[in-house]
């Protein structure tokens, strides 16, 4: 879909630049090459660091940040729906109890991927961008992210106790931090060169899992919140 | 031994020895992020702009020097205190031990900077309240990343293509 927006965009000389967050980031590369045209530009990046979730607080995704000619960000970054959610499509038959909650939740979110792609698509043809609430970070969420940092560092030099400790602090800190969750989760919930688990229910040592934290916190709008304009 | 510079120096003239057990990630003509585990800053996420390097966050120990902490935050020692462009806060208050250098979770909670202790390190992230992460008119950061072949890409070379972009975030987990 992205990719499709990028061509769409070219004519008002806008350019889609793909980030995809993942700490290995040979995982991403069957991802990319499924949109080569984005690849071939030079638009198809890789955040192996998640130094987009500290600095351009990119928490989940799918998110986006606008940014104007000249370098100024017109939109910070934000949830960017631009497909269907599940909407009236029912729950499959037969699917494990845990599974159906999850899609029930996915099922409870507000579909906005048209009003989305309405306000994306002004502001690619005439400059007019919404005008945001304002967005700030506060302390617990700085200290997650720095605690996420400590954890990588633990992660790269071996030595996983001290890793999941900044993890575990890092998802306490932030709760609304899903990159740093599923960054965590993924790796202990998928099996090495199998697929991405994104079930992720058995997280090993971390205290949560996507569904269980998602009904804690509140429920749908915390992992998909509304636009904030 | 003002460690973070040395990298930051080491980064840009990719001659410059780097200090023994040093392990480097991303590997190319340029070194995205690297983790020198034998010196006193042992971890530096930076972005660059032209002519300059700038650290946005790094790891280090209870005391950080002045030389240190103005690389790795961009907050520079001055007379009237620290300061970063017009920002300035006072340096009463401010301990230093006998070598000179400040207590990093000290410095850091002064600065708004999140940190995160755990044993001798300290991590120091991004700044929060008024003037965090890239909010709406500001300027995009200077982040580098890479790309399919792990060649660095830094977010200023695609602003230097003067054309508007819609940054995607997207991941496989």
């Amino acid at each position: 879909m992205w990719q499709g927006l990028h061509q769409e965009f070219q004519a008002h000389d806008v350019d889609v630049v793909a980030i995809g967050i993942e700490l290995d980031a040979a995982v991403c590369h069957q991802y990319i090459d499924k949109a080569p045209e984005l690849a071939a530009a030079g638009l198809s990046l890789i955040d192996s660091t998640h130094t987009t979730v500290s600095h351009l607080n990119f928490r989940n995704v799918p998110m986006a940040l606008w940014v104007n000619e000249d370098g100024t960000i017109a939109l910070a970054a934000h949830h960017s729906p631009v497909t269907p959610g599940w909407g009236d499509r029912p729950i499959p038959e037969g699917i494990p109890p845990r599974m159906a909650g999850r899609i029930e939740l996915l099922k409870a979110a507000t579909d906005r991927h048209l009003e989305y792609l309405a306000t994306l698509r002004r502001w690619v043809e005439t400059g007019e961008a919404p005008s945001p609430s304002h967005e700030t970070l506060n302390p617990a969420q700085a200290q997650a992210m720095a605690a996420f940092e400590l954890g990588d560092h633990f992660r790269l030099t071996g030595d996983t106790l001290a890793m999941v400790e900044c993890w575990r602090a890092a998802h306490r800190l932030d709760p609304d931090n899903w990159s740093a969750k599923r960054q965590a989760w993924s790796l202990v919930t998928t099996p090495t060169d199998g697929p991405r688990d994104l079930v992720q229910e058995d997280t090993g040592p971390y205290d949560g899992n996507w569904l269980d934290d998602l009904i804690a916190v509140g429920g749908i709008d915390r992992y998909y919140p509304p636009a904030p304009w | 031994m003002s460690s973070v510079v040395g990298v930051a120096t080491a980064r840009r003239d990719f001659e410059t020895p780097i200090d023994p057990g040093a392990v480097f990630e991303d590997v190319g003509t340029v070194f995205h992020r690297l983790t020198a585990i034998s010196t006193e800053v042992l971890l530096s996420t930076w972005s660059t702009s032209p002519g300059s390097t700038k650290l946005v966050q790094m790891i280090t120990h209870s005391a950080v020097s002045a030389d240190d902490w103005a690389a790795g935050t961009g907050w520079h020692l001055e007379e009237s205190g620290w300061c970063s462009g017009e920002r300035c806060i006072p340096l009463a208050g401010l301990a230093r031990d006998e070598s000179g250098n400040f207590q990093t979770e000290e410095l850091a909670s002064a600065t708004n900077r999140g940190t995160f202790r755990s044993g001798d390190f300290v991590s120091v992230g991004p700044e929060f309240g008024d003037l965090s992460v890239a909010t709406t008119g500001s300027s995009l950061p200077d982040l580098i990343l890479q790309d399919r072949q792990g060649n660095p890409v830094s977010l200023s070379s695609l602003v230097a293509r003067r054309r508007r972009m819609v940054l995607h975030a997207w991941a496989p987990w």
